[in-house]
């Protein structure tokens, strides 16, 4: 039997980013990947918890580009909630602010909620008719785990979701994790956090990384 | 010097007099009536229990207690305000019985007022605010009691007779048409856009793109909530238009809009409210008189929008959505954000 696949947040928002009309070979082997189904996919709730993470900061990136239409001093990335938004969702919501500031306001907004209609419709078609299972609830998670994690990754969430892959593992045959995050969980930096002794212990899931497949 | 003794009605007149100006504690009570704590508990609960002031803010150890009056949140007024509200709104209920023959309808009445305080020759100083169905005054109107006409201001006369002129001036215009043209007066997008929402009979293309204006017109400055919950509201339609006929979920969709216009309204009270020098102090309306409203409004608005979310999810099939072409730009910026 095939092995069952533990996504990866990063798998299903690019599975979701995928169009026809636009050529991203990335967000196009996601597509492909989760339309072809080789097995059950596994979704740990914390990656749900960043899906809704995701959408809600796509809107206060909206939200940071209709102050700048309304107010062309306003400056990108300058109000406090937009805080809440990474150096790289800055940089994107100022491109995206330069690409369309010579349309209508209405237009703007239009074209903002079209593409944000259809991205949530993908996350959530994917939420609820093609991952199978949800496991390990955020409340589960082994702190301690994720503490000797963190001292290997310095992403926070992705130390979430590996703890909860680590944790899913131990309960089930094994299981392919699969991500296209080319900097905490590429080959080599997968092997050395398997190597780690502190989780010795640990069944790890085989990695399945997109971006060297 | 010898004290006097207050008697308790003293004291309780005290209290409600010391509550005009703003909510206070009962230490800040006491100190500034000059009477003991016992004795201002003891009375505060007295005044509760008649309905007279209620609990505001509360911490673990202090609580703060507000009047209760005739203006919308208990907002404060003046006394002076108070008689001239009443003597205004009798005024209307009288021209209004003279030169139509019958009492005005809600909306008649604050409309008109709000166009008698805004007088240039009258120059009234009574607040007024934006809320849910336009400018109002901040007194709370009602055509159904009896407002006595016994003002002694010494613009009395000159009160009557504007407004005489103003009621003249309303006697084609119903209360939609008063309204609108309120909107129009102070060019006011927002709730242009809310009537025609509210209005729509079908929902179809013209309906969401409404939706978007309305959303390019939410009030942005300091108050990110509202555009985000605007979104998401505004969002959740589309989706839902995407897998399903909205005219199948009409009287859904207008009530959660409505219940979202409640929060947004109560914002704008907030906002119009403020800019009034009357209430400049912008931390101590927000926590005393419309901080719980808003929250209220907002987990009410939450709590509809994701009953419309469920409805959508329910209506979700398993098949491919394609984007749009109208999204394409904005995907091409946005496709390679975590690739």
């Amino acid at each position: 039997m095939a092995k069952e696949n533990f996504l990866d947040s990063c798998v299903i928002i690019s599975y979701a980013l995928y169009s026809k009309k636009i050529s991203n070979q990335v967000n196009l082997k996601c597509y492909n990947f989760v339309k072809s189904k080789p097995s059950k996919y596994l979704i740990c709730y914390f990656v749900i918890k960043e899906l809704e993470r995701f959408v809600e900061k796509r809107k206060i990136m909206h939200f940071e580009i209709l102050c700048k239409i309304k107010n062309p001093s306003y400056a990108i990335g300058t109000s406090k909630i937009s805080q809440q938004l990474s150096r790289n969702e800055i940089n994107k919501a100022k491109q995206l602010y330069e690409k369309l500031k010579n349309n209508s306001p209405g237009k703007i907004t239009e074209k903002l909620i079209l593409e944000s209609r259809n991205l949530e419709i993908n996350i959530e078609r994917f939420l609820k008719s093609i991952a199978d299972e949800k496991v390990v609830p955020i409340e589960e998670i082994d702190r301690q785990l994720v503490s000797v994690i963190r001292e290997l990754l310095d992403n926070y969430d992705d130390c979430q979701v590996l703890a909860s892959a680590l944790l899913a593992q131990q309960k089930r045959e094994p299981f392919f994790f699969v991500t296209i995050d080319k900097e905490h969980f590429n080959p080599s930096a997968y092997k050395f956090i398997e190597e780690e002794p502190r989780l010795k212990n640990y069944k790890f899931p085989e990695l399945k990384n997109l971006l060297y497949e | 010097m010898e004290r006097v003794k207050k008697s308790r009605e003293k004291i309780r007149e005290e209290i409600l007099l010391a509550l005009n100006k703003k909510p206070l504690s009962i230490q800040q009570l006491s100190r500034e009536i000059g009477s003991n704590w016992g004795t201002v508990n003891e009375l505060l609960y007295e005044l509760k229990e008649e309905g007279k002031v209620r609990e505001t803010v509360s911490t673990e150890k202090v609580k703060f207690y507000q009047k209760i009056i005739d203006t919308y949140y208990n907002i404060p007024i003046s006394e002076k305000q108070r008689q001239e509200f009443i003597y205004l709104f009798s005024l209307i209920v009288e021209e209004y019985k003279k030169q139509k023959h019958r009492f005005p309808n809600r909306t008649e009445l604050a409309k008109t007022a709000v166009a008698a305080i805004e007088n240039e020759e009258l120059m009234l100083n009574l607040p007024t605010v934006w809320y849910l169905y336009g400018k109002i005054p901040l007194m709370v109107c009602d055509p159904a009691k009896e407002y006595p006409l016994d003002y002694n201001g010494e613009n009395a006369d000159k009160i009557k007779r504007v407004v005489s002129k103003i009621v003249l001036y309303h006697m084609s215009m119903n209360a939609r048409e008063l309204k609108k043209g309120q909107y129009e007066k102070y060019d006011m997008a927002l709730y242009k856009l809310k009537d025609k929402i509210t209005n729509s009979y079908k929902l179809d293309r013209n309906f969401l793109g409404c939706l978007n204006e309305f959303l390019i017109n939410c009030p942005t400055n300091n108050f990110p909530e509202l555009f985000i919950l605007t979104e998401r509201l505004v969002v959740t339609i589309n989706k839902l238009a995407a897998v399903s006929d909205l005219d199948k979920y009409r009287i859904q969709i207008l009530l959660t809009f409505q219940s979202l216009w409640k929060y947004i309204a109560t914002f704008m009270l907030f906002e119009s409210l403020t800019r009034n020098s009357q209430y400049s102090d912008v931390e101590e309306v927000m926590k005393f008189y419309l901080e719980k409203p808003l929250e209220i409004k907002k987990v009410q608005a939450e709590e509809d929008i994701s009953n419309l979310e469920s409805v959508y999810l329910s209506e979700l099939k398993d098949k491919d959505y394609e984007l749009e072409d109208e999204a394409v730009d904005v995907r091409e910026v946005l496709s390679d954000m975590y690739g």
